[in-house]
């Protein structure tokens, strides 16, 4: 949403880093009964993954989600801490994914569940900032994941 | 996928807007949503209390995928 148009969601992705170590505090920090949290051994499983590790939060008296995707073994993870863009709000500073990095994941989690609204949130990045960085990063993990026929459908408008 | 084009204006504004900005119309529109599934509650459990009808809805919303 922040390189698109604004939208309704009801899940926000929060990709992370967290060591073992740090499980205590994360469950600490989202207690009942305001907060749903897996437990320790739950998520302490889930960051043991090779790929793919996820759990939930949900703010229980409104609902709302936060899809948490641990980066722990995941290159892209790391490529984009290193690229982050930082945000000072009221509530203090918001980290936020380069572009490449959320058009990569759509594209692959498209690929995936074949989701239109992946390629809804891809293509109005295109539209509203089509000068992209770090192609060179996208271009190599299109590459690597198989993603040429799904990049190949966007357009392109010029910058 | 077919996806109607921005008009102009909308890329312009889009491109213009600040992260608090977008923040602050996507939460307004988590609120309008939320209110609407809230009356909608109402009206289809007329028994059920305020807070009963606000169990419901965040439910929905906990499950919902958008």
């Amino acid at each position: 949403m922040h390189y698109g148009e604004p939208r309704l969601t009801l899940d926000i992705a929060i990709p992370l880093l967290v060591t073992p170590r740090e499980i205590p505090a994360l469950v600490a920090g989202f207690a009942d009964p305001g907060y749903y949290c897996p437990p320790a051994d739950v998520i302490a499983s889930e960051i043991a993954r090779d790929c793919r590790s996820h759990f939930n939060l949900i703010h229980i008296p409104s609902g709302l989600k936060a899809d948490l995707y641990p980066g722990n073994r995941d290159a892209t993870f790391a490529w984009a801490w290193e690229h982050r863009l930082t945000e000072n709000t009221p509530s203090g500073p918001v980290h936020i994914a380069p572009a490449e990095y959320i058009i990569l994941w759509k594209m692959i989690y498209y690929q995936e569940g074949k989701s239109e609204k992946h390629l809804r949130d891809i293509q109005r990045i295109l539209d509203i900032q089509p000068r992209l960085a770090y192609q060179d990063f996208l271009e190599e993990n299109i590459k690597a994941h198989s993603l040429q026929a799904i990049w190949a459908q966007f357009q392109r408008p010029s910058a | 996928m077919h996806l109607e084009a921005l008009h102009p204006i909308q890329i312009q504004r889009f491109r213009e807007m600040s992260f608090a900005e977008k923040w602050s119309v996507a939460q307004a529109l988590w609120l309008m949503a939320r209110d609407a599934r809230l009356r909608a509650a109402h009206r289809a459990n007329p028994d059920l209390s305020e807070a009963e009808c606000q169990k419901i809805v965040a439910c929905e919303f906990a499950r919902a995928r958008t």
